[in-house]
């Protein structure tokens, strides 16, 4: 069972890859294999995004979820949209011209001890149990009754606890244990050790085309080793999954709003499908990328607006679905537990959670706080957009879990786990950081670049 | 490739091949197998169970229910195992001797049956 378990998850991540490849060939191309190895952690998200949420739809619609879905939906996925590349036109890559510098030998220090955590980190989850209320109550409950009926039961859903959770996460795990051949949920944390590797990998080969090796690794050690973040990237719960879709996403925005690439934005729209198809958290998430974008391109309003707005307008079409599912079978909504006029006095205690939270050492080291001196440093070097963008996008994100502390009374204000999910939420706050921090170092670096080439 | 290209591969494999022969240096470590979950009992207990077959889902294991029931094995019932399988068994058995008669039984109707701890 270990080896033949092992053997089909990786054969389906590595369909994942494929799919997620040829889907970013055809919005973009790749120039070279170098090129393609470097922003081969984000064509994984792509590639699974696509396929995941292609599944969860058909799942939805009423489709049955078994061998032959998970086979031909992914195929489909390779088959047209290769077809589709070449009508366009698109090259195969190119051999790379490598000219290696001093520099490069610190990514590779970087990328080493990166593989290094990976490794040491792969020995935990091979063997790890379940011990994670949320894994063992309902996600990997709705995850072994996909595998075994192969459709939502709907009284096995709704029943569970968080009904309206999206069944993205479910349909993922569900796959993985058709991979594996049984439900087996020890091996299954590879499978989210794998989100963790393309996410690192899918980070620093976005940052790595516009931050110098110097600035950027530290970045990356320091978020493998914050305690809330290396040590979580194997438990089998959705709230990192979804961190690493909104922080792909953001990078992906930031970067449209100076290159305006459509393939970026087209890449994050994606993604931000995913994001509101993986917890109900994931609209709020989605809603602060936007509204971060907005706020930091309102001087290009006219040409980024209408842009943005298509966007999230396509994010809202794949989230409607799941909706009007279970609002017709009769599960609590997503504001579940809010209160529509909260106590007033619960407000300033909630808000200082999140920031207590937030620059809190002990979750996430210092990576907080070296992107709040990154952001300072930015703004004098008059990298406006790019620090407006993402000192917004950390605003709204703790302003919003202080948002659900104050509005769910039934949540004590506190910062422990088992009571109130906090910790876990602003996760996506800590990441954004880990993301913003090298983005804005190397805009301070470069220092007289233009006002907007804080991202060139 | 030239030798600074070699030097900067070698950088990154040569600790990526080096921590796992260092973390097995002291012997591989041992992974569980879905055997373990079967305990054959050599002495009466209280938790005997006789059981006729681990299948993969639960519709395999509905079908041998039905299979038992109709040759008249009744009272037998199916569960989720701790190795993500449906165990079929009976459980109402007392004694060793009582068990295995039964699963001789059982075994002369064609039907797989072996005396297990339960649990």
């Amino acid at each position: 069972m270990s080896s033949s378990a092992l053997a089909g998850l990786f054969a389906l991540n590595a369909l994942y890859l494929i799919c997620g490849l040829v889907l970013l060939w055809l919005v973009r191309g790749f120039a070279t294999w170098l090129e393609l190895a470097r922003l081969a952690g984000l064509a994984y998200f792509v590639g699974l995004s696509g396929v995941g949420l292609a599944w969860t739809l058909l799942l939805i619609a009423g489709a049955p979820f078994g061998g032959w879905t998970i086979v031909v939906v992914p195929v489909a996925i390779v088959a047209g949209s290769s077809l589709l590349a070449r009508r366009v036109g698109r090259a195969l890559p190119g051999r790379p011209q490598i000219d290696v510098r001093r520099t490069h030998f610190v990514a590779a220090v970087g990328i080493a001890a990166t593989g290094v955590f990976f490794e040491a980190l792969f020995r935990a989850s091979r063997l790890a149990g379940v011990y994670w209320w949320d894994a063992w109550s309902f996600w990997l409950p709705k995850a072994k009754a996909l595998y075994h009926f192969g459709e939502i039961d709907v009284h096995f859903f709704t029943t569970l606890p968080g009904p309206s959770y999206p069944p993205l996460i479910p349909v993922l795990d569900a796959a993985a244990f058709h991979a594996m051949g049984g439900t087996d949920v020890v091996t299954l944390h590879v499978q989210y050790w794998l989100f963790g590797v393309a996410f690192v990998w899918g980070l620093a080969g976005l940052l790595a085309e516009r931050t110098p090796a110097w600035i950027l690794w530290p970045f990356v050690l320091v978020a493998l080793v914050a305690p809330r973040i290396g040590r979580h990237m194997f438990v089998s719960e959705a709230d990192l999954f979804l961190d690493f879709l909104f922080v792909l996403a953001a990078v992906l925005v930031a970067y449209w709003l100076h290159d305006r690439a459509r393939w970026q934005l087209v890449v994050a729209t994606l993604l931000m499908s995913g994001m509101v198809m993986t917890k109900r958290e994931g609209l709020l998430l989605a809603a602060v990328v936007v509204v971060a974008a907005l706020v930091a391109s309102a001087r290009e309003w006219r040409y980024t607006a209408p842009r943005i707005g298509l966007s999230a307008l396509a994010v809202v079409a794949v989230a409607l679905p799941w909706r009007v599912w279970y609002l017709a079978n009769g599960a609590e909504g997503e504001g579940a537990g809010a209160e529509l006029v909260p106590d007033t006095g619960r407000l300033w205690p909630s808000l200082r959670l999140a920031f207590d939270v937030l620059f809190s050492s002990g979750y996430w080291s210092v990576a907080v706080a070296a992107m709040v001196g990154a952001l300072v440093l930015g703004l004098v070097v008059e990298s406006y957009r790019l620090a407006a963008f993402f000192g917004v996008l950390v605003t709204l994100v703790t302003l919003g879990g202080g948002w659900f502390t104050w509005a769910i009374e039934d949540l004590p204000i506190t910062q422990e786990a088992e009571a109130n999910p906090i910790v876990r939420y602003m996760g996506a706050a800590a990441l954004a950081c880990v993301a913003a921090g090298p983005l804005l170092l190397a805009a301070a670096w470069r220092g007289a670049n233009a006002k907007d080439g804080g991202t060139a | 490739m030239s030798p600074r290209v070699w030097l900067l591969v070698a950088t990154v494999c040569v600790p990526l091949v080096a921590y796992p022969l260092f973390a097995v240096a002291s012997g591989a470590p041992r992974f569980p197998t879905r055997d373990e979950c079967s305990r054959p009992a050599t002495t009466d207990a209280p938790d005997l169970d006789v059981v006729y077959g681990r299948l993969d889902g639960p519709a395999e294991a509905d079908e041998l229910l039905a299979s038992l029931d109709a040759v008249g094995f009744i009272g037998a019932k199916s569960e989720f195992d701790a190795c993500g399988r449906w165990k079929v068994f009976y459980d109402g058995i007392e004694s060793l001797a009582q068990g295995e008669a039964l699963a001789k039984q059982v075994r002369e109707a064609g039907f797989e049956a072996r005396v297990e701890h339960g649990g």
